[in-house]
C-alpha cells in the first residue's frame, strides 16, 4: 500500500445529507478470482483517496476510480484498491472514490454518486501541482454502476451537480478520458442509451471493456458506443468472449483478463501517456 | 540517403515466398462463366504504408494457393483468406499474401482465394464470389490430410468486401450455391470460424443487416477488428456482432480509435496494426490453436 490518508470530500456534510450513516463492512460474503471481496455499504460521508505514482516512475496521467456495486454497496478493493495499484505499477497516478451508496430514496440513482464524483474531479484538478500531476491528463474509470456515473461525468460537465463548496469548484470537471469497464444501465431502445446522457462531440475520449455472456449489460457498451460514434466524440471499444461480470483486475482464467493491458495501449493512442 | 531508403524499402516491400502452385477451383471453367477474361495486375494505383499495393482485376478463373505453416510449428488450423477490393479489384498483396505469411509465422496454414471479380451483370454482387470461396473450403476440407491441416480448424478471413463474402460463408453453409463436381464438394462447408476485418456492406436498416447475411445459432465463432474513422463501414461490424450476440453466437470485436480502411496488416502508425495479435490470442481462446 502506498495511498495516503481519505480526504473528505464535503468537509460540511455532503449535499442532502441529513443524518451520518455508519459505515458497513461486508455485509454479504463474495469472492472473486479465488479472493473475498471487501464490500463497503452506507456512505454519508464520501472520500476519496490518493495513490500516487510511484516517485521513479510518474507519468503525471491521472485516473480517477469509481468502484461497482449496483449503486448499492461498493466492491472496494476488486473494483478500487486492486485497480489503483495495478495503474501506479504502469506510473498512473490514482484517486480511490468512496462515493455514496445505497440509491437515495427520490432522487436518480446516480444523482449523489454523480455530486462525488464532479467533486473528486475538481479536487483532483486543484490539486494537480501539488500531487506532481499534469491537470490535462485527469480522467476517469468505472465499473458497472460505477461506470454508469463515469459516463455521465463525462457527457454532464458543465455545471456542477452540487452546491460550489470552495475555490476548488472553479476547476472544470470535464475528465480527460473515460474507461468503462462491463458497464451497466447506460442502454435504451434499439441502440439507444438512457436519456440522462446527453452525448456530444465534447463527450471525453472513451474506452469501453465487455463480454458477451455479461448477461444483458454489453449493450450498455454497444449502444454507447454507437451513439458517441454517431456525436462523432473519439471511441475505442474491446467485446471479449466470456468473463461474466466483476472481475475487475483480477485474474480469473479469461482474455478479458488483459483488458489493463488494452487500456494503456489506448491510453498512449490518444496521448496521455 | 536517397539509396538507404531504396534499400529500407526494397526489404520492407518486398518478400519471400513460400506457397505452393495455384490450384484452379473448377478446372472445367468456373460457374456461369462463358468467356475467359485476360486477368491484369497493377501495381502503380495508391500505395500503403509506403509501399505499392497490387490490385488484380479481370478474374474469370479463380484459384486458391495454399500457403502451408512451417513444418516445425503447424497448429493444424487454417484461415482462408479472401482479400477485398470492393468486388471489383483484388488487394492481392496487402490483403492476400502478406496476410498468408504473417499467419504461417504463428504456425497457422493459409489457403489464398482469388475469387472472380469485378462484379457479374445480373448478379448479387457476392454471387460468384461465394462460390469460389465456398468450392475454396471443399476443396481444402477435403485435402485436409494430405495438407497435414485439421479438418475442424478451418475458417475463414477476409478484408472489406472480402469480409462481406467470409460472412456469408458462414451463414450459408447449408447448400452449395455451385453445381457439385467431384468428391471434394461431400464435405461440409461451414467455416469453423470467421474473421471480418474491416468489414463492408453488412449492414442493412434500422440496426439490422443486409437482407442477404441471415446469421443463425449455427453461424461460427466470429471475430470483428475495425477502426472508429472507417467511415460508414463501421456499422457492418456493430450492426453484426449485435446480430451474432442476439443468436448466442461466440463473437468478439476490437473496436479502434484511428486507422481508416484497407490497412491490411502493414504498419500504418495506428493502434489497430496489433489487430493481428488480438486473432492470435482469440483463436487459443475459442481452442484453435491446440495442438
Amino acid at each position: 500500500m502506498a495511498q495516503q490518508t481519505p480526504i473528505l470530500l464535503f468537509p460540511d456534510g455532503a449535499p442532502g445529507e441529513t443524518e451520518q450513516m455508519i459505515e458497513n463492512e461486508n455485509p454479504f460474503n463474495i469472492k472473486v478470482g479465488d479472493l473475498p471481496v471487501r464490500i463497503i455499504a452506507d456512505v454519508s460521508e464520501p472520500t476519496i483517496t490518493f495513490y500516487p505514482a510511484p516517485m521513479g516512475n510518474n507519468t503525471r496521467v491521472t485516473i480517477i476510480i469509481n468502484p461497482g456495486g449496483g449503486y448499492n454497496v461498493l466492491a472496494y478493493d476488486l473494483e478500487g484498491t486492486e485497480v489503483c495499484e495495478k495503474f501506479n505499477s504502469y506510473g498512473i497516478n490514482c484517486v480511490l472514490l468512496k462515493y455514496r451508496v445505497p440509491r437515495r430514496k427520490g432522487l436518480p440513482k446516480h444523482a449523489a454518486p454523480l455530486q462525488d464524483l464532479q467533486r473528486a474531479i475538481a479536487y483532483t484538478r486543484a490539486h494537480a501541482e501539488d500531487w506532481n500531476m499534469d491537470e490535462n491528463k485527469i480522467g476517469v474509470l468505472g465499473f458497472s454502476a460505477g461506470a454508469l456515473t463515469a459516463a455521465m461525468a463525462s457527457n454532464s460537465f458543465t455545471e456542477l451537480t452540487y452546491p460550489r463548496v470552495d475555490s476548488f469548484d472553479e476547476m472544470s470537471v470535464r475528465p480527460d478520458f473515460a474507461l468503462l469497464i462491463y458497464p451497466a444501465y447506460l442502454d435504451g431502445e434499439n441502440f439507444s442509451v438512457v436519456p440522462e446522457l446527453e452525448i456530444t462531440k465534447e463527450t471525453s475520449p472513451t474506452f469501453l471493456v465487455q463480454t458477451q455472456d455479461d448477461y444483458k449489460l454489453v449493450n450498455s457498451s454497444l449502444f454507447y458506443y454507437y451513439a458517441l460514434k454517431e456525436a462523432k466524440a473519439s471511441v475505442t471499444m474491446h467485446l471479449y468472449p466470456t468473463g461474466y461480470h466483476g472481475y475487475g483486475v483480477r485474474a480469473t482464467g479469461h482474455l478479458v483478463n488483459e483488458w489493463p493491458d488494452r487500456a494503456l495501449s489506448w491510453l498512449k493512442a490518444i496521448g496521455m501517456l | 540517403m536517397r539509396k538507404l531508403t531504396f534499400i529500407l524499402l526494397i526489404t520492407f516491400c518486398a518478400s519471400a515466398m513460400a506457397q505452393q502452385n495455384p490450384i484452379l477451383l473448377f478446372p472445367n471453367g468456373a460457374p456461369g462463366e462463358t468467356l475467359k477474361m485476360i486477368e491484369k495486375e497493377d501495381m502503380t494505383g495508391n500505395k500503403t504504408a509506403g509501399c505499392p499495393v497490387s490490385r488484380i482485376s479481370n478474374v474469370s478463373e479463380p484459384t486458391i494457393t495454399f500457403y502451408p505453416a512451417p513444418i516445425d510449428n503447424n497448429s493444424g488450423a487454417t484461415i482462408i483468406v479472401n482479400p477485398g477490393g470492393g468486388y471489383n479489384i483484388l488487394a492481392y498483396n496487402l490483403e492476400g499474401t502478406e496476410i498468408c505469411k504473417r499467419f504461417n509465422s504463428f504456425g497457422i496454414n493459409c489457403v489464398l482465394v482469388k475469387y472472380r471479380v469485378p462484379r457479374r451483370e445480373g448478379l448479387s454482387k457476392h454471387a460468384a464470389p461465394l462460390q469460389d470461396l465456398q468450392r475454396a473450403i471443399a476443396y481444402t476440407r477435403s485435402h485436409a490430410s494430405q495438407w497435414h491441416i485439421n479438418e475442424n480448424k478451418i475458417g475463414v478471413m477476409g478484408f472489406s468486401a472480402g469480409a462481406h463474402l467470409a460472412a456469408m460463408a458462414s451463414n450459408s453453409f447449408q447448400q452449395l450455391t455451385y453445381p457439385a463436381m467431384d468428391e471434394s464438394d461431400k464435405v461440409n462447408i461451414r467455416p469453423d470460424f470467421c474473421m471480418l476485418i474491416y468489414p463492408a456492406y453488412l449492414d442493412g436498416e434500422n440496426f439490422g443487416l443486409a437482407p442477404e447475411v441471415t446469421v443463425s445459432s449455427k453461424t461460427p465463432p466470429t471475430f470483428l477488428v475495425q477502426a472508429q474513422d472507417d467511415k460508414n463501414y463501421i456499422n457492418s461490424s456493430l450492426f453484426y456482432y449485435y446480430a451474432l450476440k442476439e443468436k448466442a453466437v461466440p463473437s468478439v470485436m476490437h473496436l479502434y480509435p484511428a486507422g481508416g480502411h484497407g490497412y491490411g496488416l502493414r504498419n500504418t502508425g495506428h493502434l489497430v496494426n496489433e489487430w493481428p495479435f488480438r486473432a492470435v490470442s482469440w483463436l487459443r481462446d475459442i481452442g484453435m490453436l491446440d495442438k
